[in-house]
């Protein structure tokens, strides 16, 4: 069953169909807002949020329309309002110090998140969706509002930045 | 194509068998260009790598949340039989004429109603020339009558009967109207709806239920503060007040949350203060709705039954 079935028999009140499409899309959604910020907790209660939200309007889905990009514009919404309501909030969290027990691998994911969040709004954007689903450059271009050629040069330049700025972390 | 962007092809495993192999002979020639798309390439891996996986924790909070979903929909389900709605559309249309129909009734002088109906029923009768009234008309029908004062009351019976039972029949294409345009796609359609809804008197049960379901489904923010609106101005019964209740806990907007709050206090709703309260300590709602509901639980507490 494709995730739009899926979502079509949702709208019309097959409410365990839901099921299917959160097991397809929790890990996604909870790491789209985690390379946004690094709390778990609230990266976890965003993601809660998305699905309640597609629960409760499940009737505004179109059959037919793309529930990859239906359920990202959720997830954006759901984290502008994050932000609205948390105007202190800012998604340069500092990184938590994981003390004696950090490993080699803690170490570079913790270098990368550092980069992250050091990283331009519009080109964490790019990666994020690059990311989410595998994405297709027409489906991120249509949510950004870039052209396939557009999107293809901002994530060349979203890695290259990202990758300088991992250096430059990590060799400090 | 530039080499950016065939380097995300590459690193996003985009390019086809045959360009992927063009590609890598291009980088075992050019170590310039091979050692920036390997930095890449482990940036991206890493980047994959990092990824976080989903708990138990979650996983029950959603298949709990989904638990409740169900149940409310299907409570929605029962008082709202679908059969119904496939007349939706046919009924609108007759509708649309009956209240016009009515609309011209209600705006006519009563005078003009009765005599309509008097001349009907006395073909022979000259058109009085002033403004007839009721009295004028029957004494006229008393003169081609034999029976005179039962006869009278009988005709006057049949009168009254007709129209209250052409008041029943708009009352019931109003109400049909209603559930029609709640369903429309257009949010001002569904506005219209609810100000038709709005001039009904005492609506029947299967209105107040459409409202109920527009007020807990509707996306349009403004769609749902015009029902609570409406619904407030109906007897207010526990299934309404408790259906605000259940609203103003899920509402996360903050106008709708204050509009709630405020029609609750109206309504004195003793039983929406432990969801105040809740609204009060909530750290992530709009700080003008905290203040709000911590004003309205001293001003509920404060009304005595």
């Amino acid at each position: 069953m494709t995730d739009e079935q899926a979502m079509y028999a949702v709208s019309q009140g097959d409410l365990d169909k839901a099921a299917i499409l959160y097991e397809r899309y929790k890990k996604s959604l909870l790491n789209f807002f985690l390379y946004r910020q690094h709390d778990r907790e609230n990266a976890r209660d965003l993601t809660q949020q998305v699905f309640l939200r597609m629960l409760r309007y499940r009737h505004t889905y179109r059959e037919g329309a793309s529930f990859r990009t239906w359920v990202l514009e959720i997830a954006r919404n759901v984290f502008f309002d994050h932000l609205k309501q948390n105007p202190t909030f800012s998604d340069l969290t500092e990184i938590p110090d994981v003390g004696d027990t950090y490993d080699e691998a803690d170490e570079q994911h913790q270098y990368l998140h550092q980069a992250l969040t050091q990283l331009p709004d519009q080109y964490r954007e790019v990666l994020v969706l690059s990311r989410f689903q595998n994405m297709s450059y027409e489906e991120i271009g249509q949510t950004l509002g870039l052209s396939v050629a557009n999107v293809k040069v901002r994530v060349f330049r979203a890695m290259q930045k990202l990758r300088d700025l991992y250096f430059d972390v990590s060799s400090k | 194509m530039l080499n950016e962007q065939i380097i995300t092809d590459y690193l996003l495993g985009h390019l086809s068998e045959a360009e992927r192999v063009v590609f890598e002979q291009r980088l075992s020639t050019d170590p310039v260009l091979r050692k920036e798309v390997e930095e890449l390439k482990q940036v991206w891996q890493m980047l994959q790598n990092t990824e976080a996986d989903t708990d138990s924790q979650m996983d029950e909070a959603f298949y709990k949340a989904l638990q409740g979903e169900k149940i409310l929909a299907t409570t929605v389900v029962k008082l709202s039989p679908s059969p119904w709605r496939q007349y939706f559309k046919y009924a609108a249309a007759v509708a649309g004429i009956a209240i016009t129909f009515w609309i011209g009734r209600q705006t006519a002088p009563i005078q003009i109603e009765y005599r309509t109906i008097a001349a009907a029923s006395t073909p022979s009768t000259p058109p009085p020339t002033h403004t007839a009234s009721l009295q004028e008309a029957e004494s006229t029908e008393e003169d081609f009558s034999n029976t005179k004062i039962p006869h009278k009351k009988g005709k006057q019976e049949s009168i009254d009967q007709q129209i209250a039972s052409l008041r029943k029949e708009m009352k019931m294409t109003q109400e049909l109207v209603i559930l029609s345009l709640l369903k429309e796609r257009s949010a001002s359609e569904r506005l219209k709806g609810l100000n038709y809804a709005a001039a009904l008197n005492n609506p029947k049960p299967a209105v107040i239920q459409a409202l109920i379901k527009t007020l807990r489904e509707d996306e349009s923010l403004n769609v749902r503060l015009s029902t609570i609106e409406t619904l407030e101005r109906f007897k207010q019964t526990d299934e309404v007040k408790k259906v605000l209740v259940n609203q103003l806990a899920r509402a996360d907007e903050p106008i709708e949350q204050s509009t709630l709050i405020e029609t609750l206090v109206r309504m004195r709703v003793k039983e929406s203060l432990p969801v105040f309260e809740q609204i009060q300590k909530d750290e992530k709602v709009d700080e003008s709705v905290r203040i709000l509901a911590k004003n309205s639980i001293g001003e509920l507490s404060m009304i005595t039954e």
